[in-house]
């Protein structure tokens, strides 16, 4: 047998050696290529971050061709009738290609990682329980991918369709449902998530489902080739008659017109308030739960100063009438925390506040409801769009569209950070950099500019022309966006280009910086972190006015891609010695090393409204 | 006392709903060259198959050299020298490196042997096999069958689309290379004049049974055809009759007396002479003849 073995195996090495090592150079110099550009661009967190893109990519597009080369090729050209005639059962014959594809792929992928890794130890920390990670996890998903490739090619002729169908199957219960499908079975391995970051975590789960399935689809492959001497995986092959042809056609529009009809039957119920306190308006789908009678009146105010401006909304930019909005009172919430809740069940959007205190911002809050409005109504992909800034900054100019605090801010933040078309592009990493409150007042500079170019009409066309069609919810999606950039709008509206808008922008920024230059402390943190200890370190070129104090807020990322929640972080706050020029805190124990922590140190004096980020960063902890 | 290489005994399989063997008998005896005589679709591939261990039997028995026939038995395989119908080679691969891969599979592989062969049968070494015209592909194949010095050749139609100079040429070869080694060889074919100038034993199957099994003179010696018998004659139970009509009657014997016998009560009647093709079409279009 070994020598039988030996030969099947010699044959298929130089029948596929020249493939094998093209596939594997080009597979590596792209990977090598992607990491040094990824370690090169500065808004890269870590270069890990290309192996699930690297593998979500290159494994399926592998297996399917080796797949079709050793097994399909063998069935269509009728090859594997010169093996079968040969001195050897079938089983071990197709093993050996198996075997020999597996290896390939698993080696394939370990060279990707070693090349990804070469370029990420160079400038992060990564101990060898991660390595070790991700060679699970690269190898747990290769398998399974190829033991689908492997089974999906006894389907002969019908391969392609199997294929086509599981991928459009894929993609429906992913764009029509809820359900994360990277983070469901063996793709939880190589979720974009959680992969680069999880240096902890074993994943067990997903990889026993990878390798169960694995061995389910290769059974499944082996029991179709060995089946009545080969009989069922021959009938397969071939080539597919035109009734054939016509049936998957029909089928692939099946499972299309399904998946939007499964859509279009999935509208949810609206969400409703059954409570005996609920106020509700007349004039918009706008509900306030105030709990107890005595916060009747503070809902009421909240009301009276809401619903012009969600009226106004409806009529001027948005084509439908908004979802249901509903308002819940929160006790145990702080005058400037908001909550929007995950409705599961219903459709509408569930915001939660303490609209009862003294210290509640109505304006604050109004521009997050009305943030909420538009994201809903975009079907969620407005927040998609990279260059998003004009969403964040029209929803505060939309309920405060003179704020001087709001362009003090931002004057600070334009003063500290270089502004260009590419970082507005890129909001997504600029705001997180920034902080929300931050990054909307920024934002909403950009909006008060686009108002002095193009005046308030100009600002409300620009919002029409992104928000008052609805974002289809398919792949459709990206044609929309092609035919509508939101630049080409801008420069017709203002009559300059964005390099240009951008400049005039900062140079607006600037004059106000420089007129009110004295209001601004020279002022800096400084943040070390050393095993289970985050050390916090202000310094201010001369001491701070009477009464100002600074903040240090820290979260615990669940995932990196996931938005940061500013209530889901702890803020603990400190009063400025008084006279000193320095303060430093430190927080023990509170995340321990291999952990990546949110953190943002903020300085707030006296008579200002917004708090001055002075640092914002994630990081994390080395052990 | 005769050494029985291959016995199949009532062997039926299917491909699906489709019988393709209903019980088939074949026995051929060490140092025979057997010829496998039917028509397209008649089974002989499908027997053959299952005969070189590709495929698996339905039911019946199959025993080669004595030992029961699988898929599964891989030694009794690598004794047997088959080529296939159909030439089915990789393309990229020259004859060299046919050989250096086939070799891996058979013990008793002759590389000096295979190297006369390809000299022998004028294919060139180092060409790419796709490159190859059906008869180069027929003697390639020959040559990977013969260079183990199987006990067996089993050929399945192997001159099937060569020109007649091509086909003598090639059983010329045949016969040369396994006359020194008493090979046993089977090969199927639907050309009766092939059969007749080849083989020296003969079975004619159809429908997936055996019709005749036995030497070619002894065929010729039994099936007889008579003309000029009466009309109104009816044949007696102990004679077999293929055909009857109003001029032709034709016979399967059981014995060489009963010609004389028949021709001696009716002067009138006559034999008229038949070739292996007539008899070949006859026993195929009639009822099974035991």
């Amino acid at each position: 047998m070994t020598r039988q073995l030996r030969a099947i195996l010699k044959k298929e090495l130089r029948q596929n050696a020249t493939l094998f090592l093209i596939m594997g150079v080009v597979m590596t110099a792209l990977t090598y290529l992607l990491s040094v550009g990824s370690a090169a661009n500065e808004n890269t967190v870590t270069v890990l971050e290309i192996v699930p893109v690297g593998l979500l990519l290159y494994v399926p597009v592998a297996s399917v061709y080796l797949s079709k080369r050793l097994f399909v090729s063998e069935q269509e050209s009728n090859t594997h009738l010169f093996l079968e005639a040969l001195p050897i059962a079938r089983w071990p014959m197709y093993l050996v290609k198996y075997l020999l594809s597996l290896t390939f792929l698993g080696g394939s992928v370990l060279l990707m990682l070693a090349v990804v890794l070469k370029q990420t130890i160079k400038t992060e920390p990564v101990d060898s329980y991660m390595i070790w990670l991700l060679v699970c996890r690269a190898l747990g998903y290769s398998f399974f991918i190829w033991s689908l490739c492997f089974a999906a090619g006894f389907g002969g002729r019908f391969r392609t369709t199997i294929l086509w169908t599981t991928l459009l199957v894929a993609v429906g219960v992913g764009s029509s449902t809820s359900i994360p499908l990277d983070e469901l079975g063996p793709l939880a391995l190589v979720s974009t998530s959680d992969l680069p970051f999880n240096k902890w975590e074993f994943p067990w789960e997903p990889l026993l489902k990878a390798l169960g399935l694995g061995m389910l689809l290769t059974g499944l492959g082996f029991a179709v080739c060995l089946w009545r001497d080969g009989l069922l995986a021959r009938r397969l092959s071939g080539r597919m008659s035109v009734l054939e042809k016509s049936a998957g056609g029909v089928l692939v529009l099946l499972i299309i017109t399904g998946f939007n009809l499964a859509d279009f039957r999935m509208a949810k119920e609206p969400f409703e308030f059954y409570e005996e306190f609920v106020l509700k308006s007349e004039k918009t789908p706008l509900s306030i739960l105030y709990l107890e009678p005595e916060h009747k009146e503070r809902a009421e105010a909240l009301m009276t100063y809401l619903e012009p401006k969600i009226a106004k909304l409806e009529q001027e930019v948005l084509s439908s009438t908004p979802p249901a909005l509903n308002i819940s009172l929160h006790p145990s919430f702080d005058g400037r925390t908001f909550d929007l809740a995950t409705l599961k069940e219903n459709d509408g959007i569930l915001w939660r506040c303490a609209f009862h205190r003294d210290d509640f911002r109505e304006d604050e809050f109004a521009a997050e409801l009305v943030h909420s409005i538009l994201v809903r109504s975009t079907n969620g992909l407005a927040t998609f769009d990279p260059e998003h800034w004009f969403l964040d900054g029209f929803s505060v100019w939309w309920v405060e569209p003179e704020s001087a605090e709001r362009l003090w801010l931002a004057s600070w933040i334009a003063n500290r950070n270089e502004l260009d078309v590419e970082r507005l592009e890129g909001w997504g990493v600029l705001s997180d950099q920034l902080g929300w409150t931050a990054a909307s007042s920024l934002a909403y500079s950009a909006v008060v500019q686009l108002e002095r170019k193009g005046g308030p009409e100009g600002v409300v066309r620009l919002a029409r022309h992104l928000y008052s069609t609805p974002y289809p919810r398919d792949v459709r999606a990206a044609f929309v966006k092609l035919r509508r950039p939101l630049w080409s709008e801008l420069e017709e509206i203002t009559k300059l280009s964005p390099a240009q808008f951008v400049t005039d922008w900062k140079e607006s920024l600037q004059a106000g910086f420089e007129a009110d230059r004295s209001s601004y402390p020279d002022v800096s943190a400084e943040l070390s972190a050393q095993s289970d200890e985050l050390r916090v370190r202000v310094v201010s070129k001369d001491p701070p006015a009477s009464g100002t104090s600074w903040s240090f807020s820290h979260q615990l990322l669940p995932a990196y891609d996931r938005a940061v929640r500013p209530q889901d972080s702890k803020k603990e706050e400190f009063v400025w010695p008084a006279e000193e020029k320095s303060d430093e805190e430190s927080l023990l124990d509170e995340y321990s090393s291999g952990q990546r922590v949110h953190l943002l140190v903020e300085l707030n004096l006296p008579d200002h409204r917004f708090e001055l980020p002075l640092l914002c960063e994630r990081m994390e902890l080395t052990r | 006392m005769s050494e029985w290489v291959i016995e199949v005994e009532g062997l039926c399989k299917s491909y699906g709903p489709t019988e393709v063997l209903k019980g088939l008998d074949l026995s051929v005896e060490r140092g025979q060259i057997y010829g496998f005589l039917g028509r397209n679709g008649a089974g002989k591939s499908t027997c053959i198959r299952t005969l070189v261990g590709i495929l698996v039997i339905d039911k019946g028995q199959v025993r080669l050299f004595g030992e029961p026939m699988g898929t599964g038995n891989i030694s009794l395989r690598s004794r047997i020298g088959y080529v296939a119908q159909e030439q089915n080679f990789y393309p990229w691969m020259t004859p060299r490196a046919l050989g250096d891969f086939v070799r891996g599979f058979y013990p008793n592989w002759d590389d000096q042997l295979y190297d006369s062969l390809l000299s022998s049968l004028e294919l060139p070494r180092d060409r790419k096999v796709g490159a190859f015209s059906g008869g180069m592909k027929a003697k390639q194949a020959l040559a990977l069958a013969l260079s183990h010095r199987p006990p067996l050749l089993i050929l399945d139609e192997p001159t099937a689309g060569l020109d007649p100079v091509a086909r003598r040429e090639f059983f010329r070869i045949v016969r040369e290379e396994t006359k020194e080694h008493g090979t046993t060889i089977l090969f199927s074919s639907h050309l009766i004049t092939e059969v007749e100038r080849v083989s020296n034993q003969l079975g004619i199957i159809d429908g997936g049974v055996t019709h005749y099994q036995g030497s070619v003179t002894e065929l010729a010696l039994r099936v007889k055809s008579v003309r000029g018998l009466p009309p109104e004659w009816v044949a007696p139970p102990e004679m077999q009759v293929l055909r009857k009509d109003d001029e032709e009657t034709v016979f399967f014997f059981d014995s060489s007396e009963q010609l004389p016998h028949l021709l001696g009560e009716h002067p009138e009647a006559y034999e008229s002479p038949l070739t292996l093709e007539d008899i070949f079409v006859e026993l195929v279009t009639r009822s099974k003849v035991s």
